[in-house]
């Protein structure tokens, strides 16, 4: 039965109309946003990853900060899940690195050392950004004798706001192409039904059933979908190893997305004609 | 055994069948006879369950309409062969992949296509399996509709005008292999209105007269 469906839908998919190729195309282009949009957030992802290493929070003590209180806090931000390193820089390291950084001793300038004393911490880098800035940041400021924390928040926080923008654009852009996609694939085998009044009458009437009249159309979408899919993965692919290879970005997915799309471009082309097949294959 | 008792069918105009009753057993050649508008392609359609009956029943074999879930429709059509009068084959298939088009239920792919070739053998359209039914005669158009009927090897063979638009040589033929049929143990229910091209076969006549029949 399989087989007498997918060949009878395979001779449908041959003769691709107007509208069929209409579909075919707003397919890829639903399925390529699609997996445009994977492999971005993919990308974006790994390059928050990279953010994350090499950005520091700078927490400083106050001049009246004792010991305790400073291996207190070393202690306690050191066990932090988010937290990959926390280096603490005394008072005189930090002149020693004024003095490196901008040729001149400190000491002689002021005659006392105005730097005060603090921990450099960097997180881990398999951690969500905000959450991890935002967290560390907190638990070094309740740390005793922490006078100011310091860290690029701000930028982060443009940053998060810019991934959600361009979140919510593609999923709008992906839901709008994924719902005339849809609505073409039931147009398409709609008129693919009727023009084939003939041919589900002769199935009817020699005893098949509704499932084996409707089969041959839902291979059809099942076609459309494989189809898109391939094209669409093939292009996503080609996009994303562009990507890797010419900008030196580091991701994982690859074929992943290639199969994930073939197999949305299946399921949402079998179940549209499946729809179809279903409201306009009526019993004879 | 195909059974019909009191079958009545009414369209939204009017016209239909009333009361109608009849009996075919296995080998009986019948006609449905009558002028245009009698009731026989109605009749025929009820058979097939293209139509459901307004009131009466229908018993084929082991089924009855009455007591018949939907899903033992196809299983009835299975033991049907229906030769339309305009014949429906697929233009743009072959007379082989009509045929086999037909054999839906045969779950292997490769028997459904030795069963077409069979059966385009008993009606001698072997040489003809891969012409396009447009390239056919109107005599092996209807040869090619009948084989298409009997690829299932039905109980009951169905036929609306099987010789009407054919010269009556050609006619002779298909009357003569329809007739093969009821031999080999089918029953054939012809509607036509040339009862006389089929005499030679001494046919069971149900004539049709205004949505009724009457046994001749």
């Amino acid at each position: 039965m399989i087989g007498f469906a997918l060949k009878e839908g395979w001779l449908s998919f041959r003769n691709l109309g107007l509208l069929g190729l209409l579909t075919l195309l707003t397919l890829i282009i639903t399925l390529t946003l699609f997996g445009l949009t994977i492999t971005g957030y993919a990308i974006l992802q790994e390059w928050n990853r990279g953010l994350l290493g090499r950005f520091e929070i700078e927490a400083f003590f106050k001049d009246a900060a004792d010991t305790t209180q400073i291996e207190t806090a070393l202690t306690t931000i050191r066990r932090h899940p988010y937290v990959k390193t926390a280096r603490f820089i005394s008072r005189n390291e930090a002149a020693k690195r004024f003095n490196a950084e901008f040729g001149m001793d400190i000491l002689d300038v002021l005659q006392y050392n105005p730097l005060p004393a603090s921990i450099v911490v960097t997180l881990a880098t398999d951690t969500y950004p905000q959450i991890a800035w935002q967290s560390v940041a907190n638990a070094l400021k309740d740390c005793p004798g922490i006078d100011e924390v310091i860290y690029e928040g701000e930028l982060l926080s443009q940053l998060q706001n810019l991934y959600q923008d361009i979140g919510q654009k593609s999923a709008l852009a992906v839901g709008t192409t994924l719902l005339i996609s849809i609505v073409l694939s039931v147009l398409t085998v709609m008129g693919a039904i009727k023009s084939r009044m003939e041919f589900i009458r002769v199935i009817l009437l020699s005893g098949g059933t509704r499932w084996m009249a409707r089969g041959p159309f839902t291979a059809l979408g099942f076609y459309y979908g494989l189809f898109s899919g391939l094209v669409a993965g093939a292009i996503t692919y080609a996009v994303f190893k562009f990507l890797i290879y010419g900008w030196g970005i580091q991701a994982k997915p690859g074929l992943l997305i290639l199969g994930g799309l073939i197999a949305a471009g299946i399921l949402i082309g079998a179940l549209s004609a499946s729809f179809a097949a279903g409201r306009w294959i009526k019993e004879v | 055994m195909l059974k019909l008792l009191n079958v009545s069918f009414h369209y939204p105009g009017g016209a239909g069948v009333n009361g109608i009753s009849l009996e075919l057993r296995p080998s009986d050649f019948a006609l449905l006879v009558g002028r245009t508008g009698a009731g026989k392609t109605t009749l025929l359609k009820l058979i097939s369950l293209e139509l459901t009956p307004d009131a009466g029943d229908l018993t084929l074999e082991k089924f009855r309409t009455s007591s018949m879930k939907d899903a033992h429709k196809p299983l009835w059509r299975r033991r049907l062969g229906i030769v339309h009068q305009n014949l429906q084959l697929l233009e743009d298939r072959s007379v082989l992949e009509n045929v086999r088009l037909a054999a839906i239920c045969e779950p292997n792919l490769n028997h459904a296509k030795a069963r077409a070739l069979k059966v385009l053998s008993r009606v001698h359209l072997s040489h003809k399996i891969h012409s396009y039914p447009p390239q056919l005669s109107t005599g092996e158009q209807q040869r090619a509709a009948i084989a298409r009927a009997l690829v299932n090897e039905p109980f009951l063979l169905l036929a609306d005008e099987p010789v009407s638009n054919l010269d009556a040589l050609t006619s002779a033929g298909i009357i003569d292999l329809l007739h093969h049929c009821s031999q080999s143990g089918m029953a054939v229910l012809v509607a036509t209105h040339q009862p006389e091209r089929f005499e030679s076969v001494k046919p069971i006549v149900y004539k049709m007269d205004d949505g009724r029949v009457f046994r001749q």
